[in-house]
């Protein structure tokens, strides 16, 4: 059946080397797999350029006989690694004869690398602003800040630890590819704590448009020239403008246009999904790996554990946590991943279980291999790989999530656009605006229609036994 | 199969302690902790004397004062249905209330009886407290009120330390002096009152069975009663929709285990994956926006349970002189069309896919081959003998769906205004009320255990062959 649907191309190649490469080739030779891979591809772009394609700001600016880059000049730091990050696999999808996982691993070390680096002034300088509260009592002190402060912490760490287990553990590259990937990244890491990416904090959206208006100056201005966070005070009244050839999309209830919004929200979706997933998976496999091989009073505790978190339902307890602490797009993945382990670790229990008792893994015991390496280097690579079927479900679940949260008004704050904003504001405004209602559904659905496209071909194609 | 139940619901136990304590602790985490509101309202409210008085006040009753796990305890003793009393809530025998207030009924402020039941409950509240008789508390009391400027100190029984004492008495002292001995003491009552309100302690020789409290919620009602009145209309919408999704996703799984990669296999399965990937949210929106404004379609009605005036509908539709007639439970079945359509379609991809390779692991058995050798007819064939062999792993679903659709009822819930637990749920989310929160997503998750329950049991009863005992 698989066969058939194999397009040409990937007939013609070599006949695939090991049985995860072979999985790799059934899985890109369903049609619907690619076109889910497309839109998330074109999600992905959406999300490093939009601040290119949805800007206020115009490329290239002339102003009394001198030239400026305006948009350059706005770009923050996520957006810096973003581009970095587009940049570097690039560069490495380049390097097509080194094998798949070291590229992988190299790249995750000059993102994260990145992260820090570019955003470090500024976050340095946001927590200082931020003053803490106190109340008449001293009651609510500086948690406010501290908590979305850990929050964002934890996400950097668990990637880190994740891009260290791709690297060390997965990677068969020698020691020197490794040597030079962390010297690459802390290079770059000098670079940006020397020239840190800090943006002007004081600014007019309207200003370049102005200046145009009035003949003091000229510039070439993005396709969609609105950023999201532009309410457009010099052009009159524009909330709820209609869909025209000024609005694609038309206008929200503050007058930001919607196109621009919805693009500049891609990045927000893709992240929440993809990182809190990666948030799940590390702290399953942790937990359900320690189960399987253990078992004995370790699978009776953690038996108990996954209990208690699959019988509490996630949107509530999201509900609950989002509302008392602060808003923070951070936090919502911690939650998402803390109270999304339990199918994963579950899942890896039963492989560990089966896998403990296999010959080769009490061959690994015999010659005295320590219990740490048996099920980090022989147990796990074979026993991941059907969790990773999960995890484009996973990641569909999370996007629904936020968006069910961002329609319940609490999701992120109205500066950072997602697409689930305007369920709410649609739902206040009524029903004649029915194009804060038509396209952020449609991009919702078509990303989780994407993802789960894609698991289903990856569950078809790594387990063929689960598909019928 | 009793003694497992039994034991199941023991071992239920354990679990809800962990659930409890992941509740309470996030809880107890966030900024505030579990005054956050109440703090911040007094906050804006007032400044000052008063702002502070009724800080203390909220950090009494919500034990803001006790550490962290103390606090957990309490909460614990509070929500579980058994544990020990509280003195807040010791109930007095008539004979010694009636006695108490004889002790009262001299001083000059007995003139007003609702004073004079002030002053009792005062007396009683402070009699549990401190673990006096109500003989002996309205002695002092008593004795206190013949005096109110100079007996501050009663509040001292009640581990209350008065904020400026000296300004009280002075203010009291004033009162007297202007207003007259009676006024004076019903003030001294009622700032006694304001003082030791929330004030509490675990009477620890009294343990009991009794009704578990969840609280109260930020407008003053028992939550116990908010959640008694919210939750059949949630447990309506889920027992409207399971029923919806299994027949749906049977019927579809068996006619496509029938043939495997025929049309209606792949038709159906590419229908029912769209339909999985359409959001609650993103559904509820559409259809509430679409199909009931005047706008567009006005076919269903847009919110609420019932349409306007149901109390005076009658039960059944009938057809009289002014034509026909919806009655209440049409206008109910009405309303609850889309709510319930929101929350099936959502179920019928897993399901259905489940059904289906359950089916096909049946068909594919030598009982079927000779079935259809001696000549069972078609229909016989896939309901009697496949069918009921592949019931199983329907069962086992039955525990991921219902978690699912407590989630996925919060949305319907708030995008048709269908007062239920979800509405509840997202309503306290809206004032930051803690105890209604806390209480809302313990009930979600005891639901939930409860159907894990359920689904073993069901388990047991389908197969024979599984034994529990």
């Amino acid at each position: 059946m698989n066969e058939l649907l194999l397009p040409a191309s990937a007939a013609k190649r070599a006949a695939p080397s090991s049985w995860l490469a072979s999985a790799a080739l059934r899985f890109f030779g369903r049609r619907g797999a690619w076109a889910g891979l497309v839109w998330v591809g074109v999600l992905a772009l959406a999300a490093v350029f939009s601040p290119f394609i949805a800007t206020s700001f115009p490329y290239v600016w002339h102003e009394g006989g001198q030239t400026s880059y305006p948009v350059l000049a706005h770009l923050g730091p996520a957006d810096v690694v973003l581009l970095l990050a587009f940049l570097f696999t690039a560069v490495l999808a380049c390097f097509r004869r080194a094998p798949v996982l070291p590229r992988l691993g190299l790249w995750l070390w000059l993102v994260l690398a990145a992260i820090p680096a570019a955003g470090w002034k500024v976050w340095w300088s946001a927590a200082k602003q931020q003053a803490p509260v106190d109340f008449a009592d001293g009651l609510v002190r500086s948690e406010q800040m501290t908590v979305a402060f850990y929050a964002g912490w934890l996400v950097a760490g668990v990637v880190l630890l994740a891009a260290l287990a791709l690297l060390f553990f997965f990677s068969k590259a020698g020691r020197g590819a490794k040597v030079a990937a962390l010297a690459a990244a802390l290079a770059m890491g000098v670079f940006f704590a020397l020239r840190p990416v800090h943006p002007p904090e004081n600014f007019d959206f309207s200003h370049y448009r102005v200046t145009q208006k009035a003949g003091k100056g000229e510039g070439v201005f993005a396709p969609i020239p609105y950023s999201p966070q532009d309410i457009q005070a010099d052009l009159g009244k524009t909330a709820y403008a209609v869909p025209s050839r000024s609005h694609w999309m038309g206008a929200d209830a503050n007058g930001c246009d919607l196109a621009s919004r919805m693009l500049h929200a891609c990045r927000v979706s893709l992240s929440v999904g993809l990182i809190s997933t990666v948030i799940a998976l590390f702290i399953g496999v942790v937990v359900g790996g320690l189960m399987g091989y253990f078992s004995g009073m370790a699978d009776l505790l953690g038996m108990r554990l996954v209990e208690i978190f699959s019988a509490i339902p996630v949107l509530p307890i999201l509900i609950m946590i989002c509302s008392f602490y602060e808003r923070n797009i951070y936090l919502i993945m911690v939650i998402l991943g803390l109270f999304g382990w339990v199918g994963y670790a579950v899942f890896i229990r039963a492989e560990f279980l089966r896998l403990r008792k296999t010959d080769y893994v009490e061959a690994a015991r015999s010659v005295g291999a320590s219990t740490g390496r048996i099920m980090v280097r022989h147990m796990l690579p074979s026993g991941i790989t059907p969790l990773l079927t999960l995890a484009p479900f996973g990641v569909a679940g999370a996007i629904m999530m936020e968006s069910s949260l961002s329609f319940l008004g609490l999701g992120l704050k109205p500066e950072n656009p997602s697409w689930g904003q305007n369920f709410e504001m649609a739902v206040k405004a009524g029903p004649e605006k029915w194009w804060l209602i038509i396209f952020p559904c449609a991009a919702v659905f078509l990303t989780v229609f994407a993802y789960n496209l894609v698991g289903e071909a990856l569950r078809d194609a790594l387990d063929p036994k689960l598909s019928k | 199969m009793f003694s497992y139940i039994l034991r199941r619901l023991f071992l239920l136990v354990p679990t809800l302690i962990g659930v409890t304590a992941v509740v309470f602790f996030v809880m107890a985490a966030s900024p505030g902790g579990l005054g956050n509101m109440k703090i911040r309202e007094n906050g804006a409210m007032t400044q000052g004397m008063e702002a502070k008085k009724q800080i203390e006040r909220t950090k009494r009753r919500y034990r803001l004062d006790l550490p962290v796990a103390a606090q957990y305890l309490w909460w614990v003793n509070q929500i579980s249905p058994v544990g020990f009393n509280l003195s807040h809530s010791r109930q007095w025998p008539a004979a010694d209330r009636q006695a108490v207030q004889s002790q009262l009924a001299s001083l000059p402020m007995a003139a007003d009886p609702k004073a004079l039941d002030n002053a009792t409950a005062a007396a009683l509240a402070t009699a549990a407290y401190a673990d006096l008789s109500p003989r002996e508390a309205g002695e002092k009391f008593a004795l206190a009120l013949a005096k109110p400027a100079d007996n501050l100190a009663l509040l001292h029984l009640m581990d209350v330390k008065p904020m400026l004492p000296e300004d009280e008495a002075a203010k009291l002292r004033n009162i007297e002096a202007n207003y007259g001995l009676a006024e004076a003491q019903t003030q001294f009552v009622a700032y006694y009152r304001g003082e030791t309100e929330g004030r509490s302690r675990i009477l620890w020789s009294s343990p009991t069975v009794k009704w578990p409290d969840l609280g109260e919620s930020l407008q003053g009602r028992s939550v116990m009663s908010l959640v008694s009145e919210r939750l059949p209309n949630s447990l309506l919408l889920n027992i409207l929709s399971l029923p919806l999704i299994y027949a749906v996703a049977i019927v579809a799984g068996i006619y496509a285990a029938r043939r495997p990669g025929g049309r209606w296999d792949v038709g159906s399965a590419a229908f029912f994956m769209t339909l999985w990937s359409i959001p609650t949210v993103v559904a509820g929106i559409l259809l509430q926006n679409f199909l009931t404004n005047d706008k567009y379609l006005r076919v269903f009605p847009s919110s609420h349970l019932h349409g306007v005036g149901d109390e005076m509908m009658a039960f059944l539709p009938s057809w009289g002189p002014q034509g026909f007639r919806r009655g209440w439970l049409m206008d109910m079945a009405w309303c609850l069309l889309l709510p319930v359509c929101c929350l099936v379609y959502h179920g019928f991809a897993q399901l259905s896919r489940i059904m289906r390779g359950a089916m096909l692991e049946s068909l594919s058995s030598d009982y079927i081959r000779t079935a259809r050798a001696k000549g069972v007819s078609e229909p016989d064939l896939l309901w009697r003998h496949a069918f009921r062999n592949s019931t199983l792993p329907l069962i086992t679903m039955l525990s991921g769906l219902i978690p699912a659709m407590i989630g996925g009822a919060v949305i319907v819930e708030t995008v048709f205004d269908i007062p239920g637990m979800g509405k509840l749920m997202v309503d306290a989310a809206g004032n930051k009320d803690p105890d209604l929160m806390m209480a809302s997503v313990l009930v979600g998750s005891l639901i939930a255990l409860l159907c894990d329950i359920g689904r073993d049991v069901a388990y047991a009863v389908a197969d024979p062959r599984v034994s529990y005992e």
